[in-house]
C-alpha cells in the first residue's frame, strides 16, 4: 500500500518547516516542535486519504490531528497556538494550487480555472474547518469547566 | 509626563484625559501584535483583555488586517479613540510570542502602566529577526526540501536550493527599497522561473516543474489563504475577503511573473 519514498515526503516535510521557520524568525526549540507538526500533519494526510478516499476529506482529518497537535503543544510549551499552526499547516496548504489556479486563468483557460479555483476552495475550506472545529470544541470546554465551576461555587 | 512612543502621535496629552496612556499601550500593543503577523481575532482579544485588566467595561476595540482601533469612554462620557495604521509587514514568531506573553502577564496581574511601558520599550529592543546570511539559507532550505516534497530528484532540491536563496535575496532587496508585495512577488516568480530555466540548462536539475514549484512556495499564498477561509467561517466577513483577494493577487503577480519568462523562454 504504501513504499518507502511516500514516507520520506514527511521527511522533507519536517525540513522545509526548518526553513521556514527561519523566515517567520522563530528561535529555540519550538522550530524542532512547529516543524515536527508539519510532519506529522502530512502523515495524517498520507494515511487518511487511502481510508477515506477523498483528498478533501484526507486534508480535514490533516487538519485535525495537525490543529489537536498544536493546541496541545501550545499548552506544553506555553506559546501562542498561532506559532504552532502556522508552521505545521505549511505542508498542506495549497499554495501552488492557487498559483496553478491564477496561471489558468492568465492564459485564457476557463474551465480550468474554475475546477482548479474550486478545488483549491475546498481543500483550504477542508484545513480551516478542520482547525476552527478542534479550537471551538476547546473553547466550549473552557466555558463549559467555567460555568459549571461557577454553578458549584454558590 | 511619560514618553510617548516614537511612532504614537507626538505631543502632550490633554490633562482632561485620565485614560490616555491606557488607550496609547493598549494600542501599541494591538499594533505590534499586528505588525508580528498575529490574526485579527487575536488582537482584538489581547487588546480588549488589556483593557479589562484595568477595570474598563466599556471600552471597544476593533483590528482588521491593516488597522487597529481602540476607544472607550470615562465617567464624565467623554470619549477617546487611538487608530493606528498597520503597513505591510512579515511575520515575526518570536516577537509574537514575546507580546503574547506580556499581554497574558498584563491580564492576569495588570501592573502600573508605567511598568508595561518599561516592558514594551524593552520588547522593542528584540533583535530584528535572523542575520541576512541565515534567512537566505532558510529559504534555500525551504526550498530544496519542497522540491523534493513534490517528487523532485537531490539535484532537483539543490537548483531549486539556489533558485529559494536567490528569490530570497531578491525579496530582501526589494523589502529594503519598500517596493509593494505586487511588484516585489511578480520580480520574485519572474527571478525564480529564469533561475529554474538556467539550472535546468546547465544539468543541475532535470524536472524543471519541481525546482520552479520548490522555489515558489517561497512566495505562494497558502497561508494567507488558508487564514482568509478561517476568518470567513468564524464569521469575520471583512479581514476574511480581505485576505482572500491579497492571496488572488499575490498568484496572480506570481502566475504573471513565471508565465512571462516561460512564454519568453518558449519562444525563443
Amino acid at each position: 500500500m504504501f513504499s518507502g519514498s511516500e514516507f520520506l515526503t514527511c521527511l522533507y516535510a519536517f525540513v522545509g518547516g526548518v526553513g521556514f521557520c527561519v523566515l517567520f524568525h522563530l528561535r529555540g526549540k519550538e522550530i524542532i516542535f512547529t516543524s515536527l507538526g508539519g510532519a506529522a500533519g502530512w502523515l495524517a494526510y498520507l494515511l487518511a486519504l487511502p481510508v477515506v478516499g477523498s483528498e478533501v476529506m484526507a486534508y480535514f482529518v490533516a487538519a485535525l490531528v495537525l490543529s489537536v497537535y498544536s493546541e496541545t503543544m501550545a499548552r506544553v510549551r506555553k506559546c501562542p497556538v498561532t506559532v504552532y499552526l502556522l508552521i505545521a499547516i505549511f505542508p498542506l496548504v495549497p499554495g501552488a494550487g492557487i498559483y496553478v489556479t491564477m496561471q489558468h486563468a492568465l492564459r485564457g483557460e476557463n474551465t480550468l480555472f474554475l475546477s482548479e479555483m474550486m478545488h483549491t476552495l475546498s481543500l483550504s475550506g477542508a484545513l480551516a474547518l478542520g482547525i476552527l472545529l478542534v479550537s471551538s470544541a476547546i473553547r466550549m470546554w473552557r466555558v463549559f469547566r467555567r460555568r459549571v465551576h461557577l454553578n458549584s461555587g454558590r | 509626563m511619560i514618553p510617548r512612543f516614537p511612532g504614537a502621535p507626538q505631543g502632550e496629552a490633554p490633562a482632561e484625559e485620565p485614560n490616555g496612556q491606557l488607550l496609547d499601550l493598549a494600542a501599541e500593543l494591538g499594533f505590534r501584535l499586528s505588525m508580528a503577523g498575529a490574526e485579527v481575532d487575536r488582537v482584538e482579544e489581547s487588546m480588549q483583555r488589556f483593557l479589562r485588566a484595568y477595570g474598563v467595561e466599556s471600552g471597544e476595540v476593533f483590528a482588521i488586517t491593516n488597522c487597529v482601533m481602540v476607544s472607550l469612554t470615562d465617567e464624565a462620557g467623554r470619549s477617546s479613540t487611538r487608530i493606528r495604521q498597520v503597513p505591510a509587514h512579515g511575520t515575526d514568531l518570536t516577537r509574537l510570542m514575546a507580546y503574547n506573553a506580556l499581554s497574558r502577564e498584563v491580564a492576569s496581574t495588570a501592573p502600573a502602566l508605567e511598568e508595561v511601558q518599561r516592558q514594551m520599550e524593552e520588547l522593542a529592543g528584540l533583535p530584528k529577526g535572523y542575520p541576512v546570511p541565515v534567512q537566505i539559507l532558510g529559504s534555500a532550505v525551504g526550498a530544496g526540501a519542497y522540491a523534493l516534497f513534490f517528487g523532485g530528484s537531490l539535484w532537483d532540491a539543490v537548483a531549486a536550493g539556489l533558485c529559494g536563496a536567490v528569490v530570497g535575496l531578491c525579496n530582501l532587496a526589494l523589502d529594503y527599497l519598500e517596493t509593494n508585495q505586487f511588484i516585489r512577488t511578480i520580480v520574485g516568480g519572474a527571478v525564480s522561473a529564469l533561475c529554474a530555466l538556467l539550472l535546468v540548462g546547465l544539468g543541475v536539475g532535470k524536472s524543471l516543474d519541481a525546482v520552479i514549484t520548490g522555489a515558489l512556495m517561497l512566495l505562494v499564498p497558502g497561508l494567507i489563504f488558508t487564514n482568509a477561509m478561517r476568518n470567513i467561517l468564524t464569521g469575520n466577513l471583512i479581514s476574511g475577503p480581505n485576505l482572500v483577494l491579497q492571496a488572488l493577487l499575490i498568484a496572480t503577480a506570481i502566475a504573471l511573473g513565471t508565465g512571462f519568462v516561460l512564454s519568453l523562454a518558449g519562444s525563443v
